[in-house]
């Protein structure tokens, strides 16, 4: 079976992957908005089945703690290497490369390969080339761009796919990227993953999904544009962060936070690699609550109200020169 | 560890990032993170390697208008947090 090649263009940064066709389907299926480049590749993604990669050596750094596999940084080499029973990457993120191995046959193998792991690698990848990862929802309101994050379970795709359906185009449900002093938000519409609980919430969404995920998959992987209007671009500035969190309230209750308070909720998600690339990742998270007020916001049980309380928050709409 | 006499630095591999009166600490090696309040955060500016922990109290006594002895127990047991988590190492 011959591997499939296929570019994509993430923001400026342009990624080969090759992979056998079944892998290469479910990436596809993840980056279709970033589908095609008129540049030569920056970074080379590459799947393959069976073990081809070394094992890691004995002088990595754990940076991430995930159900099973280790994730270390090699600070002399420059690599990131995931090591699980089922997968095993190996990512260079300043020279452009990243090598995943799949080592079992089923879909709990394969969501790992193409979601978490890829994931996990992108963001480094993208913020050794500037580009600061959010791990946070967005959505687009008058060409600025809502802000919504939080730790997984937090409830932020629940939140974002409100949103959307109160009318805000999503832009991403668990991942955005800031430039380094932050004045633009960078979307990554991919497939939206969505838990029974978000369609216990939104039962609208129900209609659009098989009874159970994939095999092996967590989570039903959506197609973005199911879920309301698409955004007519894939950038915009910030306008504003609001942190969402589960609570049994009935009624939304949104609080300010403060700078301070708003960077230290951000900092958990910021991975202990390369100190230069660490350290820009942090200016730029300040930058960001420096440059847009930030909530807090208790979503409750309504979530039409949740996302009208979003929307109450708002400041007015940044001049435009 | 470090004694009285000693300069005090930030470690190499820790990083310091303000927002707004606050300091957030990284510290590459441990994986952990930190944060300083305000006080907390002039204390930390204040250890560059050029200061005692003596200065950096006599300093904070000047600065903030608490009384002199509070100020002296407060730096000195943040100091002590400080220098024992090896954020803060002694200057060469």
């Amino acid at each position: 079976v011959k591997a499939a090649v296929t570019a994509y263009d993430v923001h400026g940064v342009v990624l080969e992957v090759e992979a056998p066709p079944e892998v290469a389907a479910v990436v596809d299926a993840r980056l279709l908005a970033f589908r095609g480049a008129t540049r030569p590749a920056d970074v080379a993604v590459t799947y393959r089945r069976g073990r081809t990669l070394a094992p890691p050596g004995e002088k990595g750094r754990p940076v991430y703690d995930r159900r099973g596999a280790q994730v270390l940084w090699f600070e002399d080499a420059g690599t990131l290497v995931l090591d699980d029973p089922a997968v095993r990457a190996v990512c260079r993120p300043a020279a452009g490369t990243l090598d995943v191995d799949l080592l079992a046959d089923d879909g709990a193998t394969l969501w790992l390969a193409t979601h978490g792991v890829l994931t996990l690698c992108l963001l480094e990848i993208l913020r050794h080339r500037g580009r600061y990862g959010v791990h946070a929802g967005s959505v687009v309101l008058d060409g600025t761009v809502v802000l919504l994050p939080g730790t997984s379970g937090s409830g932020k795709t629940t939140l974002a796919l409100a949103l959307a359906a109160a009318g805000c185009p999503l832009l991403g449900d668990d991942t955005a990227f800031v430039d380094a002093e932050a004045t633009t938000v960078l979307g990554f519409p991919d497939e939206v993953d969505v838990t029974a609980g978000t369609v216990a919430l939104l039962p609208a969404l129900a209609a659009h999904l098989p009874g159970r995920p994939p095999p092996g998959w967590p989570k039903w992987p959506v197609r973005p544009e199911l879920l309301g209007a698409t955004p007519a671009g894939l950038t915009g500035p910030p306008r504003v962060l609001v942190f969402p969190r589960v609570s049994r309230r009935m009624a939304p209750r949104p609080r300010p936070l403060d700078r301070d308070e708003a960077l230290l909720a951000l900092v958990p998600d910021v991975l202990l690699t390369a100190p230069d690339v660490v350290a820009g990742h942090l200016a730029a998270l300040a930058a960001l609550v420096g440059a847009v007020p930030s909530y807090a916001l208790d979503t409750g049980t309504d979530l039409a109200a949740a996302a009208a309380a979003v929307l109450a928050v708002l400041p007015a709409p940044a001049m435009v020169p | 560890v470090t004694g009285d006499g000693d300069r005090l630095r930030p470690r190499d591999r820790v990083l310091a990032q303000r927002a707004a009166e606050a300091v957030v600490l990284l510290d590459l090696d441990a994986g952990t993170y930190f944060s300083l309040d305000e006080v907390g955060a002039r204390v930390w500016e204040l250890c560059d390697g050029t200061r005692r922990a003596a200065d950096v109290v006599a300093l904070i006594q000047e600065e903030y208008d608490a009384p002199p002895e509070v100020v002296a127990a407060d730096v000195l047991a943040l100091l002590g947090e400080l220098t024992g988590e090896r954020l803060l190492v002694a200057a060469p």
